[in-house]
């Protein structure tokens, strides 16, 4: 694989960035969004070709237009091609929109929630942790171990609010419409229904593994396989991944130890699902590949071929490709987004990175 | 030199300067000073309030130095930089002069984007017709500029040194790099071709071209000129042609590059004073620049406006095997020379601070040199990273009583002071850790202390910062930040939250006084807080023994919820044997028996059942007498014993527990021997 990496130093900690989508052609533009900085901004990038062009840097993005905020951002979803929804940390969410234009697109915010997440002792707000979108329905949640459901059309108007967790929440993923995953800081994942009342939402609670038992070890990132959503992928503050299959949530289906440090973002290619990557705390970003041939003198039974490697306990070690695409950044990694042959990523060494060719 | 005076900053307060008021000072978090109104107070003075108490402000002012790298484009080049700074520790003092030169010039092209992106930032300030920017950004170049201009001087003397010691040819790429103008102007003649000889440039191109050295590119310039195949110009480029020059390889020795030198030079001479170039005057001024005729160059110097603008053409022209050592005999000679000339007293010499720099590179004089960057209003980015990058390659010299030892300690004491100012300004704690990741025991102590007081918002950062003091091993930082945050969560009844910090600060005294908060308020309210995060505690709950007891006992009352009594008896019974159970619970671990004991079917054997009544008797009942007599020493204490339980109720209790316990012993004992029969 001929992977090629450019460094673009942008005078900001990324917490988050994301690819804005493009239906036909490979995205040229993205979000990215900021935390612990004097002041924090959404920036919308697009990528230019380089006029100076030599062979180092194809592509050189530049930032058309930004959006300030008072607080770290820490998610950043898209609802439809043009609508983002940004989480930050207190406790609001707020909708831009993004208009496309030769020159210079505009990034504007449409709307504001209220503080959605707070304490409920002092009043303080608590900062949303994470977003997740399932077609115009927002979830968050955030440090007061509520979960809430907001439509993306009225952010005002709370849905579903849930005393979900009575410790801080770290991870929220949309699974299918009705049912949503949380994940918290002792490692707890639950399953919501989101149209069960108020009496009756029962809760699959399942633990992620960790290498030693007594040592704390939260949910650093989640995400569901994009064409089997059953299929739940979690990382951990150790490092390592836990693999469930939903229709058999007793159980891990697998494990796999991974990074030295916490899991910071997990996440398969948009449109590849064979492809996956982790980026860790430690700065470090790997690709997980789907080996695609099994060879015929495959001990693997004909069955098994049928099953998702990731659901192949420890023999899913054998069927998946480790490659290394960064490594020894030593400042955290925060966030990435894969689309198309490129793949873009934030850090905390105030830079963002991108890698061609991921193919 | 004049002598630095300390810098004096005046506060408005009026309340300092009225009555014998002074005024008082206090570092707060790094370099920030907080001052304020002051009288001072010895052993006599009157305990009484002031005369002012009550009717001003008292005022605090809180002081820090200005500081550069907020500005993002400045901002950029300390996270970049940084960058570098980490792959030049990780050559450990071993690596080659290559790799070594490499870093400098990572460095400095650094440093040149920063100033291009400056230059783009005053455009644009421009255009908005923003004067302060303007001049924000116009002073942050002139900083930078400098900068540049001495790396550049430093990494010609320091990192890259020739074989044999000639320092002319580099220093001449210095100055054509710093005064690029007569370069620029030669590169647009060459490209004008046969007509560049008409342009107005062409003979102040070719003069500037000969000033700074670059005798090539003059021949190819005046081989531009129509007649250049006259005598006159060809003679000129025999000249320039046969020219000898020392190899910076040393190839030839220094006495016979002197010999064809001063062969050549007379010749020169004798070719001028004969007047042959007499009808060109332009070709005539050049030859005599580059035979160092002393009145064409004074001539010269009269113009320029920087000592070092020409000083190395001259000395190409005049001394070109001149080797390092001897560059700064040469430098205090033309710089008298210029002064004298420019009409200064070089007594009172007002040099640029620049100027200063230079001057002390060249002769040599690195504690001069520290000194002088020192004070560029750069936070002291430059000084460290020069500092560090000459300690590393292994070519930092000061002069002390024990050579090593003085260079480690400067390097370390710069880079302790750049990272922990880093690390106090909220957003570059990441950065500034690094620094003083590299500056010994001092900067490992000075991180772990700083870590904690990073002003987090977030738990995210709070783990961040965590996971950073777990990699380091500074236990003590982390447990900090754990039982923080648990404070913080306590504070807001977030007892879960709480309860899950504890047991990250695995602090066994913290943990165990959440428990028993917890359990108090069990036993109080009968109300179980946070049990879904009890539930999910597992093998955590070793840190503390009470945390055993309260997850154990959570069991206990989740199998009594479900009505699931046999195991819950079980439970029951095995806490009774822990001892572990905490005094206070007694009574209330006591009384869950009960219903247990009165079932109709039995669900405690006859066994368990007697060991109940042990535990009864053993412990409940002296600790209960205890208290009793305590009581009646004490009548005045509050009359609950055991927290919430007054005598009278508990005397009730044990009573109603010896009746079950022997209701229970014998149905129990009836049913076991009836199936074991």
């Amino acid at each position: 694989m001929d992977t090629r990496m450019n460094t673009f130093f942008v005078s900001e900690k990324i917490s988050k960035t994301r690819w804005l989508p493009d239906n036909l052609q490979a995205s040229e533009r993205f979000l990215t969004g900021s935390w612990d900085m004097p002041s924090n901004f959404v920036r919308l990038w697009r990528l230019q070709q380089n006029q100076y062009a030599d062979d180092y840097n194809e592509f050189v993005p530049r930032c058309s237009d930004k959006q300030s905020f008072n607080s770290d951002i820490t998610g950043i979803e898209f609802v439809t091609t043009d609508l983002a929804v940004v989480s930050s940390s207190d406790g609001r969410i707020t909708i831009v929109e993004i208009k496309r234009a030769v020159e210079d697109d505009i990034l504007q915010q449409n709307a504001q929630s209220d503080v959605l997440h707070k304490f409920n002792a002092s009043g303080d707000a608590a900062p949303c942790t994470a977003v997740s979108v399932y077609e115009r329905e927002i979830a968050t949640v955030g440090e007061d171990g509520r979960l809430n459901i907001i439509s993306a059309n009225d952010v005002n108007q709370i849905r579903r609010t849930l005393e979900a967790d009575s410790i801080a929440l770290t991870a929220v993923k949309y699974v299918n419409p009705n049912e949503v995953l949380t994940a918290n800081r002792m490692g707890v994942i639950r399953m919501f229904d989101t149209r069960a009342t108020e009496e009756e939402v029962a809760v699959t609670a399942f633990m992620t593994s960790c290498e030693d038992e007594r040592r704390p070890n939260y949910v650093s990132a989640l995400t569901s396989h994009p064409t089997q959503p059953h299929i739940v992928l979690a990382g951990s503050e150790e490092g390592s991944i836990t693999v469930w299959d939903l229709r058999q949530p007793g159980y891990p289906a697998s494990y796999l130890s991974a990074h030295k440090s916490a899991i910071t973002e997990i996440g398969f290619h948009h449109r590849e699902p064979s492809k996956l990557f982790t980026a860790s705390e430690c700065g470090e970003l790997w690709l997980w590949q789907q080996q695609s041939n099994m060879s015929i003198t495959s001990m693997e039974k004909p069955v098994a071929e049928n099953v998702n490697p990731w659901l192949n306990g420890e023999r899913a070690k054998n069927r998946i490709n480790v490659t290394c695409l960064i490594s020894n950044l030593r400042k955290s990694i925060n966030t990435f987004d894969a689309s198309g042959s490129k793949l873009i990523c934030g850090s905390d060494s105030e830079a963002i990175y991108l890698i061609d060719n991921i193919y | 030199m004049q002598e630095d005076q300390p810098a004096i900053f005046a506060v408005v307060d009026p309340l300092c300067s009225r009555y014998a008021n002074t005024l008082t000072g206090q570092f707060v978090s790094g370099s920030k000073i907080a001052l304020s109104a002051f009288r001072p107070i010895t052993s006599n003075t009157r305990d009484a309030p002031t005369e002012s108490a009550g009717k001003d402000d008292v005022l605090i002012h809180m002081l820090q130095p200005e500081f550069v790298f907020d500005d993002p484009i400045l901002r950029s080049l300390v996270a970049e930089a940084n960058s570098t700074f980490v792959a030049l520790q990780e050559l450990k003092k071993r690596g080659s002069k290559a790799e070594y030169m490499k870093i400098s010039r990572t460095y400095r092209s650094i440093i040149r984007a920063c100033l291009e992106k400056l230059q783009d930032a005053i455009a644009s300030a421009e255009e908005a017709e923003d004067a302060d920017a303007q001049a924000k950004y116009q002073q942050y170049i002139s900083i930078f500029y400098s900068i540049e201009c001495v790396w550049h001087l430093s990494e010609i003397l320091f990192l890259d040194p020739t074989p044999s010691n000639a320092v002319v040819p580099q220093l001449l790429d210095w100055i054509r790099f710093h005064f690029p103008a007569s370069e620029r102007m030669a590169t647009d003649l060459l490209l004008l071709g046969r007509e560049a000889s008409d342009n107005d440039d062409y003979w102040p191109a070719l003069k500037g071209l000969i000033l700074q050295g670059q005798v090539d590119v003059a021949r190819a310039l005046l081989h531009l000129h129509p007649q250049a195949e006259t005598p006159h110009f060809k003679l000129t480029d025999q000249i320039l042609k046969t020219m000898p020059t020392y190899s910076m390889h040393g190839a030839t020795s220094i006495q016979k590059f002197r010999s064809l030198w001063q062969y050549w030079l007379t010749d020169t001479e004798r070719k001028i004073s004969a007047n042959i170039l007499a009808i060109e005057p332009n070709l005539e001024e050049l030859i005599q620049l580059v035979t160092g005729d002393t009145q064409m160059w004074n001539t010269q110097i009269q113009e320029t406006e920087y000592w070092y603008e020409f000083f190395p053409g001259y000395l190409f022209y005049t001394n070109n095997a001149c080797k390092h050592f001897e560059l700064g005999n040469a430098a205090n000679t033309w710089l008298s020379r210029w002064a004298r000339l420019k009409g200064h007293n070089s007594n009172e010499l007002q040099m640029k601070q620049l100027d200063r720099v230079i001057l002390s590179l060249m002769e040599n004089d690195m504690h001069q040199v520290i000194h002088a960057i020192q004070l560029m209003a750069d936070n002291q980015w430059f000084v460290t990273h020069l500092t560090d990058l000459l300690y590393n390659a292994g070519q930092l010299q000061i002069a002390g009583e024990n050579q090593v030892n003085e260079c480690i300690k400067l390097r370390d004491s710069l880079l302790y002071d750049f990272g922990s100012s880093l690390m106090t300004r909220n957003s570059l704690w990441q950065l500034g850790m690094d620094y003083l990741d590299h500056c010994g025991q001092e900067g490992q102590a000075a991180l772990a202390l700083l870590l904690t007081k990073i002003p987090f918002r977030t738990e995210k950062q709070a783990l961040k910062i965590i996971c950073i003091a777990q990699k380091k091993g500074f236990f003590e930082a982390e447990q900090d930040i754990c039982k923080i945050q648990s404070k913080k969560s306590l504070d807001e009844q977030r007892y879960g939250n709480a309860l899950e910090w504890a047991i990250r600060s695995k602090d066994t005294l913290y943990v165990t006084t959440i428990a028993d908060f917890l359990l108090n308020h069990y036993s109080k309210t009968g109300d179980m807080l946070c049990p879904d995060v009890i539930a999910n505690i597992g093998a955590k709950m070793f840190i503390s023994p009470r945390l055993v007891f309260l997850v154990k006992y959570f069991d206990f009352y989740q199998f009594y919820r479900k009505r699931d009594f046999l195991p819950a008896a079980e439970l029951l019974v095995n806490l009774l044997e822990s001892k572990i159970t905490p005094e206070y619970f007694w009574p209330s671990l006591l009384i869950d028996s009960i219903p247990l004991l009165e079932s109709k079917d039995p669900k405690i054997l006859s066994k368990e059942t007697c060991a109940i009544l042990q535990h009864l008797e053993t412990e409940l009942v002296p600790l209960i007498d205890k208290k009793k007599k305590r009581l009646e020493k004490y009548p005045d204490e509050p009359i609950n014993i055991l927290k919430d339980y007054r005598i009278e109720n508990i005397e009730e209790i044990i009573n109603l527990l010896r009746l079950a316990c022997a209701r229970n012993l014998s149905r129990a004992i009836i049913i076991e021997n009836t199936v074991m029969g």
